[in-house]
């Protein structure tokens, strides 16, 4: 399966049908979105599909999650159109920034009227994106286990990263 | 010529985290202003009041418990409508015209993944039970053994491509 920025996908193309499979989901009568863990990691994933039988197929296929809520978007999200007169296969990985939950119950004195900035951190999330007449469950999973790797590649570099810069710091002290 | 912003941690965040913006609609802030005008204090509130006032320790004491004992009255007041049993057990988070395939917080979630459900349901399946409730029929295999091509996996390579030399030769093309 092709990844976007690569010289077989670009973005633009994979954002034009991304955007496309996104749409006519919306107009689907039924949607399924099984939810689970990629098999053997701690990698969330969450399918978006018009087809019931892709649905009990990946369900059965993914880890068993704990089911969160309220329900929050996860690091892997599949669209998956069944019934379509095309056919594309792709997947991206994009860094985004997502806030630092905060855990204290009590954040203690805060100046009334100033909203404090809530601390951002550098995180990636892949799009899956199958579309076919009747999509082959072994394109989806293809796709989840690359954008898994590649998400754990990223988390690994990032983590490289962090840790050259606190080096870094303490030296220059 | 100094202004002064005064604290409270009466915040958005806190009373997010506490649960009252859920019960008094708007969360509560206190927003106040003093600018000093030599020994005076112009004081401007956050319900319009315009006032000179002489700072001291015990005026600043009596702002903030006023402001502190306003706030737990309004909470409380907030409260006096709910019923015992409603308080004991938590605030109420059923919408009644939602139903199996129709929960206004997943589908502000899908919404969030760019998938908007405008005319049918969206099921969140996250266990086999779930998939009952959406009308599909149970997995025959669980957990599901996919085999994909992935020429890092050379075992899958060798189910699909055993048959005969000639896939040999194709999958080393």
């Amino acid at each position: 399966m092709p990844e976007a920025g690569s010289e077989k996908l670009s973005f633009d193309q994979f954002d034009e049908v991304s955007q496309r499979t996104r749409d006519l989901l919306s107009l689907s009568d039924h949607l399924y979105c099984p939810e689970g863990h990629v098999p053997g990691t701690r990698t969330s994933v969450r399918v978006i599909t018009n087809s019931s039988t892709l649905a009990t197929d990946l369900l059965a296929y993914l880890e068993r999650a704990p089911r969160k809520e309220p329900p929050e978007s996860l690091p892997i999200t599949a669209y998956i159109l069944e019934g379509a007169e095309e056919s594309f296969a792709g997947y991206a990985i994009e860094e985004i920034e997502s806030p630092i939950a905060d855990e204290e119950e009590d954040p203690g004195w805060i100046v009334a009227g100033e909203e404090t900035e809530p601390e951002y951190e550098a995180k990636s999330v892949a799009a899956v994106v199958v579309v076919a007449n009747k999509p082959d469950v072994g394109v989806v999973v293809a796709g989840l286990e690359a954008s898994q790797k590649a998400l754990a590649d990223d988390e690994v570099e990032r983590e490289a990263k962090k840790a050259a810069e606190e080096k870094a710091k303490e030296d220059k002290e | 010529m100094s202004s002064v912003r005064f604290l409270t941690r009466y915040s958005r965040q806190w009373a997010a985290s506490s649960g009252t913006r859920r019960l008094l609609g708007q969360p509560h802030t206190y927003q106040l202003a003093f600018r000093s005008f030599g020994k005076n204090w112009l004081y401007v509130s956050f319900f319009g009041g315009i006032t000179f006032v002489q700072l001291t320790p015990y005026i600043l004491f009596c702002v903030f418990f006023a402001f502190k004992n306003s706030y737990l009255a309004a909470e409380a007041s907030a409260q006096a409508g709910i019923p015992d049993s409603i308080k004991r057990v938590g605030t109420p988070e059923a919408f009644p015209n939602q139903y199996p395939g129709h929960i206004y917080a997943f589908n502000w979630c899908l919404n969030g993944d760019g998938v908007t459900p405008l005319r049918g349901s969206a099921f969140r399946i996250t266990k086999p039970l779930d998939l009952k409730v959406a009308g599909l029929d149970a997995p025959k295999q669980n957990p599901l053994q996919v085999c994909f091509p992935s020429f890092s996996d050379f075992h899958c390579v060798i189910k699909l491509f055993h048959s005969s030399i000639d896939s040999f030769l194709f999958f080393d093309e």
